[in-house]
């Protein structure tokens, strides 16, 4: 009689589902379209602010001044998104990390399991790399969280982010496969873990000034293999050149049925968006009167003269960026706001210049460090017929802090207007403290009316008010 | 006067076998219409007597009855007195000897048994019965019958006395049984009201219930039912949705207990059944998907309100605790008509009305909104590309064109309401039957907005001997409803005057909106995977400036969304009585309705788009798009129950016991295409010829069930110490196994201090009862129905593969674990206290009291995790606590003035309502405009800035930036003389959502109220009736958005024209400009939030029953006819700028402006 009370949902739940292999392999997907949140249109509310603005390469006016004017406030509606997608994917990564951790025998491809696992593990990985990175101090979360009297995470201390971060993208390359088939193109290889190891030991070598870290950010770069340096430098802004030899790792932007841009990839239906938006570049009706991002002056006048990247990163009249929506890179969708053109999460000219400048940083072989930079700097030489600039660097140079400013500025002018470089770089610069970045003085090249008034403090963003108020056990970041 | 002299002549016939004397005797009598005199001491009438005799006169008839007895007759004036003959007629009383009025016999003591029965004929107990003129007397009991012994049965007259009812006295005439019928003085008392599983006599209830009657009921316009209540209880508020027939009101029972995730609403029985029914109609808590599928249609209008009987609400926790975990809300009982004993009678009531707005907006016209507009303009800077509307130098401009009325067109003037119910009811031979028909059209406020009901009800049940009783009661609605309008008039207020609604050349008559040619689609291909469309917009251009509005009014011509609903609702049961007074019944209730609703969107609707879509989605042949949803709510109780009630001497003791499951189903399947083959209303909804590619379906399905055990015992002592104890224990599928089952307790008491010896001979206090009650109940009312459960979502998608030109990839499937799988989750309980006092005094003044507490813990609700929990769906649980209190007073005076019978009533509720427990005490919602919870705080309470005043000069600007906002931070605003200045409450130099935003009122009002007067004299009858609310603010939006200084071409109404100028500056209405200069006048502050009390003159109705000779005069056969007058609204007082002050808990989302209403009416029975 009290069986009548069992009743199940239409709708298959947790407890009858991942009863094979297709199943996990479509949790792992759920975790990868997390993604699509951050790149989204998102009803004009897109996150490329926290992304693009900070740093002094891309500025616009008026809107997102905060993010250009360092005067954010903890309900900031974007920086708020940011957080709760990322750890909305946190979530997603720790639950299939769950089921697969208690999984017997339902994988029957032989590795398989490994790379699902290090899939969702790189993706976690990432995710906290970049929290550190914005907002330093947020929670540490990897369980998930099923219970009530355990949801007030506290926060974290340090490189505490940073630490987890290195410690699922090193996972993560061990059990990734180098390659996928050609239908499974963007999921992450053990090359995209590596890339991003390689990176993120860089960071923590940098602000924590450790040795070892940059050896072991060297040894992780190593172990890339079978990637190289395209030769258009606009391959790796263009939808027609997607996952190509250059790119580590992608957002696989895609359509749906009707690419409803006013519908998160979580709605419940076929109609919700996962393209990428790429508006704010090229002026788009879809801003529906924000402003546009635009190249700051700087930017434009720190291209060597002849260097060919610079009219491929923006107009020089107008100085409208050109990456992702010049001449044919860019393809809309059917909503004609969404777009198919993949952002390029890591590509390999980051690797070779985070190698360069670990190799300077731990004292190896300047002239090492120089050919990389060169790499870099002959293919941008090749974009135009009997182009002379750049040119390449003395690699019999001996001053090492002359080879740094080098990548320094390398760094400025190749990823110029790409996501979460330069804010990143600089930051973390100013952090190491002997590098020559002051931001408390710096020029931003800001377009907006509002003065910076740079704040020591800034270099951590506000946690977010909706998790302040609600969770006891995270401390507000100073300054807030 | 015939004497019996000549009675003797009267021929008569008698016919018995073996007959008792007596028995013939009284046949004769009958027939003769003369008194027969004996003494049964000398004459025994038992004596069996055989006679048959045919029209023979009556001194035949009785010589050859009496001689062979040796009886003789003597007439005496009217009378017969016989007497033992003996052969010796000297034995014979002498005339002489009798005294004028009759004969005296040697008293014999009879004992007399009766019953005392009320005027619906339930028995009363308690009655006292007297011998007139002695000191000896007995009490009815539990059924009303009575046992006394008599002297003299002849000439005994008894007096019958109960408090509440008029004295009787009864002469007993010689019977030896009596059945003895008092008629209530007032029935405050003695009506029966219905308390869940059973029903008590008022005077015997100890809980908090109220009741309104058919009588009330019929009272109300409105097709639904809920309306009826307004004002006629305490602690039930029920806003009314303005004029629009199907749209829900709001009932709360004292107080709103739940928010978020808990479904504030009632529980609904109707007849024994609760009903499950998703509240439709209403319910945006429901999930928005959910609650688009079910449609704005109340389904509450399905059951005529002239079927219903009575409705009784059970407020406090012991009175509700018969329904356990569904009981949180409150729940109001429908009990509908039945037959009644008598012969059978038919009734006819009619009801013709109109209705129509009371009020609508005054707005500006085309010259004074583009002054409005140029004042704007200059006084920002800021200019728009369609600015050009306002430069009298343009071609564009305005300025000379005409103003077009966009309100009245959409109000449905002088609105039909037709109700006509046809019911036939009667009982005999232990059968009742009721079985009635009615039909009701009534149109709403805006037009093509009616809705239109056919029902049937039949319900019969019959006694099988005397032990076993069954019966069945269905009913059945077909009802239609139109809901094509779609936009309203709050919208159409906002139309810029100068856009025109109507264009002779166009097509449909209506003046387009958009301007718009199309291109070939480049990607368009016939044979492709998925449809797309050959043609895209070429060009689209609004007509009017930014702010063309739809045209309204060409929407409703063009397109379409009807309802059609049918409700099979009936249930049967079979009782058999075992044992004496122990009834076991086993019952089966079934509630099925279903809902289509159908939408249509012509191809053509895009002209007369505010935002036009591509019209050629459907492919290249469509005609316009369509969507049917249809809905079905299945909903299935069993029911077996037993009752037993005893007295023992004077101890009453009534047990019930009662086990049910009710489970309820819930699924709809939702078809769209926007390719339809046809625009013709009978065929575009057929599918068969639309491309599969065209058709999208989507279903869904759900269910719950619930078991409960309940366990009742009601105790009195002598009708004067009475104790009632329930126990309910339910499970919810709801909930996960170990969390669901739940014990609900109620108890209650009351002491009748007037049965008291020291009060029972007080000349004026009938009654005086105390009552207290404490009991537990639950709210389990969730709209997600499997919330301890974790599903997987099958949405997101991503795509891999893309590469080599291919910038797509293909799509991949994949899945998603989103929900926060609460396995503690409970649900909501309500621990309640009442205290109440009742009175009636003088039989004529009744008054009574109510104290009530109650505390709902564990609300459901979603908490606000922590972001970093990371679940996209939120977390249900059970955590804040609400606390709503207050006093409830209801008195009644019911008296004469002369023959003028009338009756004063009124009642007032009080509600304080306070969030005392939050998740770690944090908000749940908290910041600026309305619904935010906080504990110490109402709910739902409004926080926003505080305006400080006027900024009337440069001096006052500058001041202000210096003194108040003194950091940089924010002072970079542009204020201007003519801006308000807002409150820095915190006193750090920025005005910011953080930390200035104060407490600016509640939406639930701290005070609601009814009264009202009857009267009838001679047949005529007036009612009065006003009801109304206080201690409640509202957030006037109407003002928000039409109160409109920005000149953008949404109209404003004419308040601006008061608005701050350099010339006029003793004003409260800011200047005219644009954008967000001075931080924006127009944010949410106190400016927008008004005193949301009001008086209502609800009802007033004037009747006339035609009566005696005028009645006979006018139909042969009527018994009765009633012809009223009534009016519904007639006015409203209240402080309240926008059109409806009772729009407060609805806040405008389904906004349809209130209605007056007079109607016709006739109740006709024979």
């Amino acid at each position: 009689n009290k069986k009548k009370l069992d009743l199940s949902p239409y709708t298959p739940t947790e407890d009858n589902y991942f009863a094979s292999e297709q199943d996990f392999v479509k949790g792992v997907n759920g975790v990868y379209a997390k993604l699509s949140d951050f790149y989204a249109y998102n009803i004009n509310n897109y996150l490329s602010p926290v992304r693009l603005l900070m740093g002094d390469d891309i500025t616009t006016d008026g809107n997102f001044s905060a993010y250009e004017s360092f005067t954010f406030t903890p309900t900031d509606g974007v920086l708020t998104n940011y957080y709760t997608y990322s750890y909305q994917l946190i979530n997603r990564a720790n639950t299939i990390l769950e089921k697969l951790n208690t999984e017997k025998g339902v994988y029957i491809t032989p590795h398989l399991k490994d790379y699902n696992k290090g899939e969702v593990l790189f993706l976690r990985g990432m995710t906290f790399f970049n929290l550190w990175n914005l907002f330093g101090t947020s929670p540490v979360i990897t369980q998930r969280i099923l219970d009530l009297d355990h949801v007030n995470s506290p926060s974290s201390a340090g490189t505490a982010l940073l630490d987890t971060a290195i410690s699922d993208l090193k996972q993560a390359a061990a059990l990734l496969p180098q390659s996928w088939s050609a239908t499974d193109l963007g999921r992450a290889t053990s090359n995209s873990a590596n890339g991003y190891l390689g990176k993120a030991l860089v960071f923590r070598a940098t602000v924590a000034k450790n040795q070892q870290d940059y050896a072991d950010a060297i040894a992780a770069f190593n172990k890339i293999q079978g990637v190289s340096l395209v030769n258009k430098f606009t391959d790796n802004f263009s939808y027609a050149a997607e996952n190509n030899s250059e790119s580590l790792f992608e957002y696989q932007a895609g359509v749906s049925a009707t690419d409803n841009v006013w519908l998160t990839n979580d709605f419940n239906g076929p109609d919700k968006t996962f393209s990428a938006y790429w508006g704010f570049y090229n002026n788009h009706w879809s801003l529906y009167g924000a402003p546009v991002y635009i190249a700051t002056n700087k930017l434009k006048k720190e291209f060597e003269t002849g260097d060919p990247r610079l009219t491929l990163t923006m107009d020089t009249a107008t100085r409208y960026i050109q990456k992702y929506v010049g001449n044919g890179l860019d393809q809309v969708t059917n909503s004609g706001a969404g777009s198919y053109n993949n952002p390029r999460i890591l590509r390999y000219a980051d690797v070779l210049l985070l190698k360069a400048e670990a190799i300077l940083q731990s004292g190896g072989a300047i002239a090492d460090a120089v050919a990389l930079i060169n790499q870099v700097r002959q293919r941008a030489r090749n974009q135009q017929p009997g182009a002379v600039a750049p040119a390449d660097r003395d690699i019999q140079q001996t001053d090492r802090s002359m080879a740094l400013s080098w990548l320094m500025h390398e760094r400025f002018v190749e990823f110029a207007g790409e996501e979460l470089i330069r804010w990143f770089d600089i930051r973390r610069w100013y952090l190491n403290g002997s590098m020559g970045v002051d931001l408390t003085s710096f020029d931003f090249s800001t377009s907006s009316t509002q003065k910076v008034n740079f704040q020591k403090q800034y270099v951590l963003l506000p946690i977010p008010s909706g998790e302040i108020n609600s969770n006891p056990n995270v401390k507000q970041n100073s300054g807030y | 006067h015939t004497s019996a002299q000549e009675v003797l002549q009267k021929k008569i016939s008698v016919s018995f076998t073996e007959t008792s004397l007596d028995k013939v005797i009284a046949s004769i009598q009958a027939q003769t219409d003369v008194q027969f005199y004996y003494s049964s001491n000398t004459i025994n009438a038992r004596r069996k007597v055989t006679v048959q005799l045919s029209k023979e006169r009556l001194a035949d008839v009785l010589y050859k009855i009496l001689q062979p007895l040796q009886i003789g007759y003597k007439v005496l004036n009217n009378k017969i007195v016989l007497y033992k003959s003996d052969n010796d007629s000297s034995a014979a009383p002498q005339p002489a000897n009798l005294p004028e009025s009759g004969f005296v016999f040697t008293p014999v003591r009879t004992k007399i048994i009766g019953t005392v029965v009320d005027d619906k004929d339930q028995p009363i107990s308690g009655v006292s019965v007297m011998i007139m003129g002695t000191s000896t007397g007995v009490v009815t009991d539990v059924k009303g019958r009575f046992e006394i012994t008599v002297n003299d049965k002849n000439n005994t007259v008894l007096v019958f006395k109960y408090t509440g009812y008029k004295e009787e006295e009864v002469p007993v005439n010689g019977r030896e049984e009596l059945s003895v019928k008092l008629q209530a003085v007032s029935k405050q008392l003695t009506d029966i009201v219905v308390i869940g599983f059973g029903e008590k006599k008022k005077g015997d209830v100890t809980s908090a219930v109220s009741t309104v009657g058919a009588k009330e009921i019929s009272k109300s316009v409105a097709p639904s039912f809920e309306q009826a209540m307004q004002g006629r209880m305490t602690g039930v508020q029920v806003s009314s949705p303005g004029g629009s027939p199907y749209n829900r009101p709001v009932v709360r029972i004292r107080g709103v207990s739940t928010f978020g995730s808990g479904i504030a609403d009632p529980l609904y029985v109707v007849d024994g059944v609760p009903l499950s029914e998703g509240y439709s109609g209403s319910d945006a808590q429901y999930g928005s998907r959910e609650s688009d599928v079910r449609g704005r249609v109340n389904v509450l209008s399905m059951f005529n309100p002239g079927d219903i009987e009575s409705i009784s609400v059970l407020k406090d926790a012991a009175a509700a605790a018969v329904y356990g975990a569904r009981a949180g809300n409150g729940v109001i009982l429908i009990t509908t008509k039945k037959g009644k004993s008598g012969k059978a009678k038919i009734e006819i009531s009619t009801v013709t009305g109109i209705s129509n707005a009371i009020k609508k907006y005054k707005l500006l016209n085309t010259q004074q909104y583009t002054a409005l507009a140029q004042e704007a303009i200059a006084n920002s800077g800021i200019k728009l590309d369609t600015d050009t509307l306002f430069d009298a130098t343009h071609a564009s401009y305005v300025g000379n064109k005409p103003t077009y009325d966009w309100q009245t067109p959409l109000l449905n003037k002088n609105a039909l309401t037709q109700d006509y119910n046809l019911r036939v009811s009667g009982a005999f031979d232990g059968t009742d039957y009721y079985l009635s028909g009615g039909y009701n059209k009534t149109e709403g406020a805006y037009h093509l907005n009616d809705l239109e009901r056919y029902s049937f009800a039949g319900n019969l049940n019959k006694k099988l001997g005397k032990y076993i009783a069954t019966g069945v009661n269905y009913r059945g609605v077909y009802q239609k409803t139109n809901d094509s309008y779609y936009n309203d008039l709050f919208y159409s207020a906002s139309a810029s005057p100068w856009q025109p609604i109507y264009d002779a050349s166009n097509k449909y008559g209506y003046a387009p909106t958009v301007d718009a040619t199309f291109v070939p689609n480049p990607d368009y291909s016939s044979t492709g995977a998925s449809l797309s469309a050959p043609y895209m917009f070429d060009r689209q251009q609004l007509l009017y400036g930014t702010q063309t509005h739809s045209n309204t009014f060409a929407e409703q011509q063009i397109n379409a969304s009807n309802y059609s609903m049918v409700r099979n609702f009936g249930n049967a049961y079979f009782q058999v009585e075992p044992i004496t007074n122990l009834k076991i019944k086993a019952s089966l209730g079934i509630d099925w309705y279903n809902n289509v609703r159908k939408n249509w969107t012509g191809f053509d609707s895009y002209l007369f788009s505010q935002a036009p879509q591509n019209p050629y989605l459907g492919g290249p042949n469509t005609r316009g798009q369509i969507g049917i949803v249809n809905s079905t709510n299945f909903n299935i109780v069993q029911d077996l129950s037993a009752t037993y009630n005893k007295t023992f001497g004077k101890h009453n003791i009534d047990l019930l016991f009662d086990a049910s499951y009710q489970k309820t189903s819930f699924s709809y399947n939702y078809t769209s295409s926007k390719q339809a083959n046809s625009d013709d209303p009978k065929t575009r909804f057929i599918l068969q010829n639309i491309d599969p590619r065209a058709l999208s379906v989507e279903t869904y399905q759900k269910d719950n069930a619930i078991i409960g055990y309940l366990g009742r015992i009601s105790y009195n002592y002598n009708g004067k110490y009475y104790i009632d104890g329930t126990l309910r224990r339910d499970g919810s599928s709801r909930f996960a196994p170990e969390n669901r089952w739940g014990t609900f307790p109620g108890v209650s008491a009351m002491w009748k201090i007037s049965r008291e010896s020291f009060m029972e001979n007080s000349s004026f206090i009938n009654d005086l009862s105390i009552r207290g009650s404490w009991g537990t109940v639950g709210n389990q009312e969730i709209s997600n129905d499997y919330a301890f459960l974790s599903t997987i979502s099958p949405y997101p998608f991503y795509s891999f593969g893309s590469g080599n030109g291919n910038g797509n990839g293909s799509v991949v499937n994949s899945v998603s674990l989103n929900d926060f799988p609460n396995r503690r989750l409970t649900w909501e309980k309500d621990e309640t206290k009442d205290i109440g006092v009742n009175m009636l005094l003088f039989n004529k003044l009744t008054l009574s009291f109510d104290y009530y507490n109650k505390l709902t813990k564990g609300i459901l609700q979603t908490t606000p995790l922590p972001l970093s929990v990371g679940n996209l769906n939120p977390a249900l649980t059970n955590v804040c606590n609400v606390r709503n209190a207050g006093i409830e007073i209801e008195a009644a005076y019911n008296s004469y003035i002369n023959k003028v019978h009338y009756n004063v009533f009124g009642n007032i509720t009080t509600n304080k309502n306070t969030v005392t427990k939050t998740y770690s005490d944090l908000p749940v919602r908290k910041g600026l405009g309305g619904s935010n919870i906080s504990v110490g705080k109402p709910v739902n309470y409004f926080l926003g800035y505080q305006v400080g005043g006027m900024l009337q000069s440069k001096k006052d600007v500058a001041n202000y930036k210096t003194n108040v906002l003194s950091d940089d931070g924010f002072t970079s605003q542009n204020y201007q003389p003519g801006d308000y200045f807002f409150n820095d409450i915190n006193h750090d130099g920025k005005i910011s959502a953080d930390s200035d935003l104060v407490y600016l009122g509640k939406p639930n009002p701290g005070y609601y109220y009814g009264f009202g007067f009857n009267a009838d004299y001679k047949g005529f009858d007036v009612s009065v009736f006003f009801q109304g609310q206080g201690d409640v603010q509202l957030y006037n939006y109407e003002k928000q958005y039409l109160l409109n200084l920005t000149g953008n071409g949404s109209n404003s109404i004419t308040t601006v024209l008061d608005r701050w100028t350099p010339d006029h500056t003793n004003t409260g209405i800011t200047r005219a400009t644009r954008g967000d200069e001075g931080g924006s006048n127009a944010r949410y502050s106190n400016f927008y939030v008004e005193n949301g009390a009001f008086l209502r003159l609800k009802n007033v109705q004037l009747g006339y029953t035609l009566q005696g000779k005028i009645l006979k005069s006018a139909t042969p056969f009527f018994n009765t006819i009633r012809l009223y007058v009534s009016g519904t609204n007639i006015f409203t007082i209240t402080k309240y700028t926008g059109l409806d002050p009772e729009d407060a808990i609805l806040q405008g989302a389904v906004f349809t402006p209130p209605v007056r209403t007079f109607t016709f009416g006739l109740n006709a029975s024979f």
